[in-house]
């Protein structure tokens, strides 16, 4: 599995994933410039909101483009049959390389996040809320995680590239929607509905709650608990999601 | 038989496809009874559509049997163990395009088990075997087709497996091609490892062959010893094609 | 069943875990059906999880409403006077969008109190801050201040403003707006001192004003400072 992870994660960066940190160099920098301009005294706010949303989001489509192609490319390209003629079991091929391209995403974070520090000590931050930043940066990271999770499942059960995108952005629109569908469930007099709904709002992605920089001006005494009952949801679920990966992937054939 | 490497049991697979209310169904191979002996060279003849990679595939696992079972080193597929000992050379050789012929064998043999201590001296044994020290450094998408063949074969060795399955090993191979591959395929036999290939080209495969087997439409039907074609040159020719004239259609021309 | 039994137990721990912390978190944003929506702009970054910057971005829709001329405005007006109709709305859009600015709802309700004369307005916008964030006491005081001036209690409002200006958090025009009432209550060295500390502030877009108000309260007091 270790083999499969650090193979994945080299294929990656000779693919030139590390094109993404240029386009997020880019965009801080452009950023930087018209925020200076427009935003009067909030400025340093705008750079560090746009900077965590660009991060996030410029992540959320590597780790999900990655892994979505991930499979496909090589059960297309049959490179997948001499892996799988090996003593290497399927859960550990999966788990390798789902672990290697999450690896690789991991590592453009932490490039990205050291370029938008730069720029933020630049422009005279001095890590006031610093404890938020760097916890946003790890929730959106858990949002990936777990988004990529559900790519992985819906590229294995598709095996369609473009109905994997497909789904896996509508349950990441559903997750951010998770809070209104509870506010829908309260407003539903039919029991049997209300039933259903409530099966399917427990069943999609919460991300609202793994969305710290929204949840901290309220709960800021409570961050520990709210991290660590976060994480171990995003663990559960993409646990989840992985075990039905496996599944399909057991029994696919080639 | 003694030592058996490979058994199949009644073999079957049935392919099904779906769309929408109707269903069709094509049977890939049936009721295949096979045994292959160690250090035997057996070859799997067929016309196209016969079963031959479809056999293949269920040996190494990545089909799985409709009915019937598969042994291998006597242990009851799919057994981790015995897959460890055995070598696939696809028809085709696909290999991840960003890595470097080196890192390709490393990761292989990393998958199969090799040590890292064992890695290096492993792959520059078997890169100097297929004669391909000098492009070691060179990526994937920048090797020719023998290489990649080349190198196909060097990722099925990395791991000294005792069984050596090839699918199509000696198509689109030049003279001098065919020479080293039948040279290679002998010294590997020699060494103690059992192959098992399938291939279309029968003046070859009487060549190399201790035994072979015919597969008509999925069934087979005739298995022969070197004895049995070895009294005069095409003579294998010979009983093939009487054979798939006997029990099935041909759709060559 | 090997495969199925993990599976089902992870469901109903994702479930159970889903529960917790539904019932944990008393989620305070206001719900869809009471977001201000420009056309799709502000849902899609519902939609993508970007409710945040869809604040900011509403944030400077403010100030490029607001810091615009409006079509019938002459030259000499005032400057933050003039009609501005949909600035209450505006200001709305953005604190629904993300409660947390509270930079925006004072600035929103400062400028509607004391330069448009539209108190009631901001007091709106104010109480709908306070019932969010009950404990982010600033909107309490800015809240005074508007009262008072409605009633005419001119020292208490200028008393409450003046605590308010210590913050650093407070907007710059709050303090231009306290300069203006002491300019014209005759109180120039203490509007010529804010002026200054606005000028000497971070925010560029009052530099030109700053700079032109100094001068002239430097005139009116025979200073050269």
């Amino acid at each position: 599995m270790i083999a499969i992870a650090k193979y994945t994660f080299l294929s990656h960066f000779r693919n030139r994933i590390f094109l993404v940190l240029i386009l997020f160099g880019f965009i801080l920098l452009a950023a930087s410039l018209l925020l200076g301009l427009l935003s009067q005294e909030q400025e340093l706010r705008m750079l560090i909101d746009l900077g965590l949303v660009a991060i996030e989001k410029l992540t959320l489509l590597t780790s999900v483009f990655l892994m979505v192609n991930l499979l496909l490319e090589e059960m297309e390209s049959k490179t997948i049959y001499l892996v799988l003629t090996r003593a290497v079991s399927r859960g550990e091929y999966l788990l390798g390389r789902f672990l290697g391209t999450l690896l690789s995403t991991f590592v453009c974070v932490l490039i990205m996040v050291s370029a938008h520090l730069i720029l933020l000590v630049l422009k005279g931050w001095q890590f006031e809320e610093g404890l938020l930043y760097f916890l946003s940066i790890f929730t959106s990271f858990e949002k990936v995680f777990l988004i990529s999770s559900l790519a992985l499942f819906f590229s294995i059960f598709s095996s369609s590239n473009i109905v994997a995108l497909t789904f896996t952005f509508f349950f990441w629109v559903l997750g951010h929607f998770a809070l209104e569908l509870k506010f829908l469930i309260q407003s539903v007099q039919n029991e049997f509905l209300k039933f259903f709904i409530n099966i399917f709002y427990h069943l999609i992605p919460h991300f609202q709650y793994l969305n710290a920089r929204d949840l901290w001006t309220l709960f800021s005494d409570r961050w520990l608990s709210l991290t660590i009952q976060g994480t171990l949801y995003t663990l559960s679920y993409s646990a989840l999601a992985f075990g039905l990966a496996l599944f399909v992937f057991k029994k696919k054939e080639f | 038989m003694k030592d058996p490497i490979i058994q199949t049991f009644e073999l079957s697979k049935v392919y099904k496809k779906s769309h929408l209310w109707k269903s069709k169904t094509t049977v890939g191979l049936s009721q295949v009874n096979l045994t292959i002996g160690k250090q035997e060279i057996f070859g799997l003849l067929g016309q196209n559509g016969a079963g031959k990679t479809t056999a293949l595939k269920l040996i190494l696992g990545l089909l799985f049997p409709t009915q019937g079972s598969i042994h291998l080193f006597d242990r009851k597929m799919p057994d981790r163990a015995s897959i460890q000992k055995t070598g696939f050379v696809p028809e085709v050789p696909y290999f991840p395009k960003y890595l470097t012929v080196k890192e390709v064998l490393y990761f292989y043999g990393a998958l199969s088990g090799v040590s890292n201590s064992d890695l290096k001296s492993r792959s520059s044994e078997i890169l100097q075997l297929m004669k391909m020290e000098e492009h070691q450094n060179k990526r994937v998408r920048e090797c020719s087709k023998g290489m990649l063949q080349r190198l196909s074969l060097a990722q099925s060795l990395i791991h000294n497996p005792s069984l050596l399955v090839l699918d199509e090993p000696i198509t689109g191979l030049d003279p001098l091609g065919l020479n080293e591959m039948r040279d290679l395929i002998a010294r590997l036999n020699a060494q103690g490892k059992t192959i098992l290939f399938s291939s279309h080209i029968l003046a070859e495969v009487e060549r190399i062959a201790h035994r072979v087997g015919i597969l008509v439409d999925g069934k087979l039907v005739k298995v022969l010893e070197a004895k049995d074609w070895s009294s005069k040159s095409g003579a294998l020719e010979e009983i093939y094609i009487d054979t798939v004239r006997q029990y099935g259609v041909t759709d060559s021309l | 069943m090997r495969c199925i039994s993990p599976l089902l137990f992870l469901t109903f721990l994702v479930v159970f875990l889903s529960n917790q912390i539904t019932n944990n978190l008393k989620y305070s944003f206001p719900p869809l059906t009471e977001l201000i929506l420009d056309s799709g702009k502000d849902l899609s970054t519902l939609l993508f999880g970007m409710r945040r910057l869809g604040a900011d971005m509403a944030w400077i829709s403010v100030l490029q409403y607001y810091g615009a001329a409006e079509a019938e405005e002459k030259e000499g007006t005032e400057f933050g006077s003039g009609n501005y109709p949909s600035l209450k709305k505006l200001t709305l859009r953005t604190v629904r969008l993300d409660p947390s600015l509270h930079y925006a709802t004072l600035y929103g309700a400062g400028a509607l109190a004391f330069n448009l004369n539209r108190p009631e307005e901001a007091i709106e916008i104010l109480q709908e801050g306070i019932s969010r964030h009950p404990q982010y006491w600033k909107f309490q005081l800015y809240l005074g201040a508007i009262l008072y001036k409605q009633k005419g209690k001119f020292d208490s409002m200028i008393h409450l403003l003046e605590d308010a200006i210590k913050y650093p958090d407070c907007p710059t025009l709050i303090k231009s707006i306290l300069a203006n009432i002491y300019k014209e209550n005759g109180n120039t060295l203490r509007s010529l001192q804010i002026w200054i500390e606005v000028y000497e502030g971070k925010d560029e877009s009052y530099r030109e004003k700053s700079s032109q108000q100094i001068e002239e309260l430097k005139k009116k007091l025979k200073i050269n400072i």
